[in-house]
């Protein structure tokens, strides 16, 4: 970026992206405004006429010779509460949810109001100083302390218990490698996943049965987690469609993400959890962030004998093996991953009884889910397809099965298998300790109040 | 007060918008390109191929001396760091940088 160099620059863009830009320039501290020339999308077209090039020139000449900025100096700006009124409780609720929807600091379902009272109450859930900063959050680039982190949990309905999940996710995506900037900027529809891992999962209740990934009124805290996440995309990095972040499509999972844990109770005889093989200790609690960009059921996990295991197998890698030239960018690496695939437990216990370990489920995955190269010409787009010198035939779609994620969730039955299939952004998965408050045992005992007693593992 | 200001509800809550720092000012203008180096960065999207050579003529026409060193004589602004950018302005005295197309 030339402006960082002293250098003065002008951007020429369409029409409608002048917030973007504006955007790109706030996620690099500038404030949030740019030199621009935009154009009518047309003349970006093949073809098209150039005639506007000319008679904007002017335009172009004057953000290199005389633009100014409207702020001119350094200087940090905090936001201050907000006071909104209503005649009676149905009006005061009606003017929050607007107020917040006017400000983009929504994803367009109704939000908790964080209140000072409900935001106090769910920094109980950490140790940490509500000031203290936890990540930049892009395209705009603003900084989300502990206290931000904390607002976003409040609007999203969450719990104090559930904030050193929220906070180990949001620092592992602040990894550069996770590529949460391009996330929140891409056009390609990716999200977070994000596995919770040990103890603490099962005590916020997160579930392993039926319906885990959600919604689940008997399991709030995966919606509750993944939601805050989106939330600080959309209130503090601003990325918001058309403005900031430019995913064509979006969906259903950048409202409350992809949150998860594992059935630890039901991995088969060494089977070790994710986040042993990812390398903490077993019972250690953690979070392992990716970014996916599908949910994908594949029909039919039925493991009974050895020729339905391996047709289950082959499903599965027939619904893997396919040309998403996600694979073969910033993941094709050693520690990159195609995916996770998401076994019920009657799944795993089924292949563990035939004899097929982890690594061996991983290895016949791999092999099995190579696809032709003739499948990914013509190049549509050389960055989709492999470099010449990564290419194979047929081509892996991870560098090794290590790249090949099982997470054992879904309960005691075997019915399907769900591949999440990676998205752009991330170039490797992402793991950060859950650090608990000394205080975790009084906000287990408050949420018992709450919700009632913990469910069962694996229902 | 109204009898509806006397009944009205109110609830303060927190800003979720995060912090603002700004840490960086935009670089000074130019005031006139006559003379001056200007450097071209681009993606090289979106008929790049055919608006920065437009551009160029007409800049080259109106002012005297200008220098104008083409985008593909830089790396493409997708495969850039950052500190690979300021460093390669400077090394070619670039005194201004046109950026495009963000389309």
């Amino acid at each position: 970026m030339a402006e960082l160099s002293g250098i003065p620059s002008v951007v020429i863009t369409r029409e409608g992206f002048d917030d973007v830009v504006a955007n790109a320039f706030a996620g690099l501290g500038f404030s949030a405004e740019a030199p621009q020339v935009t154009f009518g999308a047309d003349l970006f077209w093949p073809g098209s006429g150039l005639g506007p090039v000319s008679e904007k020139a002017g335009e172009i000449v004057s953000g290199l010779t005389r633009w100014q900025p409207r702020v001119r100096e350094k200087c940090t700006l905090t936001p201050s509460p907000i006071k909104v009124q209503g005649a009676d409780y149905d009006n005061l609720v009606h003017n929050i949810n607007n107020l917040f929807l006017r400000n983009r600091w929504s994803d367009g379902l109704p939000v908790a109001p964080p209140t000072r009272r409900r935001v106090d109450w769910i920094l109980t859930g950490s140790d940490l100083s509500p000031d203290l900063v936890v990540s930049r959050i892009y395209p705009r680039g603003a900084i989300a302390t502990v206290e931000t982190v904390a607002i976003c949990l409040a609007m999203a309905g969450g719990r104090p218990e559930y904030l050193p999940i929220v906070l180990a996710a949001v620092k592992a995506m602040s990894d550069p490698k996770f590529g949460f900037h391009r996330m929140n900027t891409t056009t390609c529809s990716s999200y977070p996943v994000v596995v919770v891992s040990g103890p603490a999962a099962r005590d916020v209740r997160l579930g392993t049965g039926y319906g885990s990934v959600g919604p689940d009124p008997a399991h709030p805290a995966g919606a509750s987690i993944g939601r805050a996440i989106s939330l600080l995309s959309r209130c503090v990095g601003r990325a918001v469609p058309g403005t900031g972040t430019m995913a064509i499509f979006g969906g259903p999972p950048r409202y409350v993400s992809v949150v998860l844990t594992e059935d630890e109770e039901g991995l088969p005889t060494g089977w070790d959890p994710l986040n042993v093989e990812q390398g903490f200790a077993r019972n250690a609690n953690s979070v392992m962030v990716y970014s996916i960009s599908g949910t994908i059921n594949v029909p039919g996990g039925e493991v009974g004998d050895d020729a339905s295991a391996l047709a289950s197998l082959n499903r599965a890698a027939g619904m893997m093996g396919v040309p998403n030239g996600h694979y073969w960018t910033g993941p094709y690496n050693p520690e990159g991953a195609a995916g996770i695939l998401l076994l019920a437990r009657g799944t795993a216990q089924g292949l563990a009884r035939l004899g097929w370990t982890k690594q061996k489920v991983k290895e016949y995955l791999w092999e099995n889910s190579k696809v032709p190269t003739s499948k990914l010409l013509p190049r549509i787009d050389a960055w989709w397809v492999p470099a010449p010198e990564k290419m194979q035939e047929p081509m892996p779609i991870a560098m090794s099965p290590k790249g090949i994620m099982l997470v054992v969730t879904g309960g005691a039955q075997s019915g399907h298998m769900m591949w999440l299939q990676v998205g752009c952004c991330a170039d490797q998965p992402i793991n950060a300790p859950v650090k608990l408050p000394r205080n975790w045992g009084t906000l287990l005992e408050g949420a018992e109040r709450d919700l009632g007693p913990l469910p069962s593992a694996g229902t | 007060m109204t009898k509806e200001q006397q009944s009205s509800l109110s609830l303060e809550m927190a800003d979720s918008s995060g912090i603002i720092e700004i840490k960086n000012v935009h670089a000074p203008r130019l005031g006139d390109l006559a003379g001056k180096t200007i450097c071209e960065l681009s993606n090289v999207l979106w008929e790049a191929s055919r608006t920065f050579p437009a551009l160029r003529q007409t800049l080259q026409n109106r002012f005297a001396g200008i220098k104008i060193i083409p985008y593909n004589e830089f790396p493409r602004v997708y495969h850039f760091e950052l500190d690979d950018v300021s460093k390669l302005l400077k090394e070619r005295g670039c005194d201004g940088v046109i950026v495009g197309n963000a389309a």
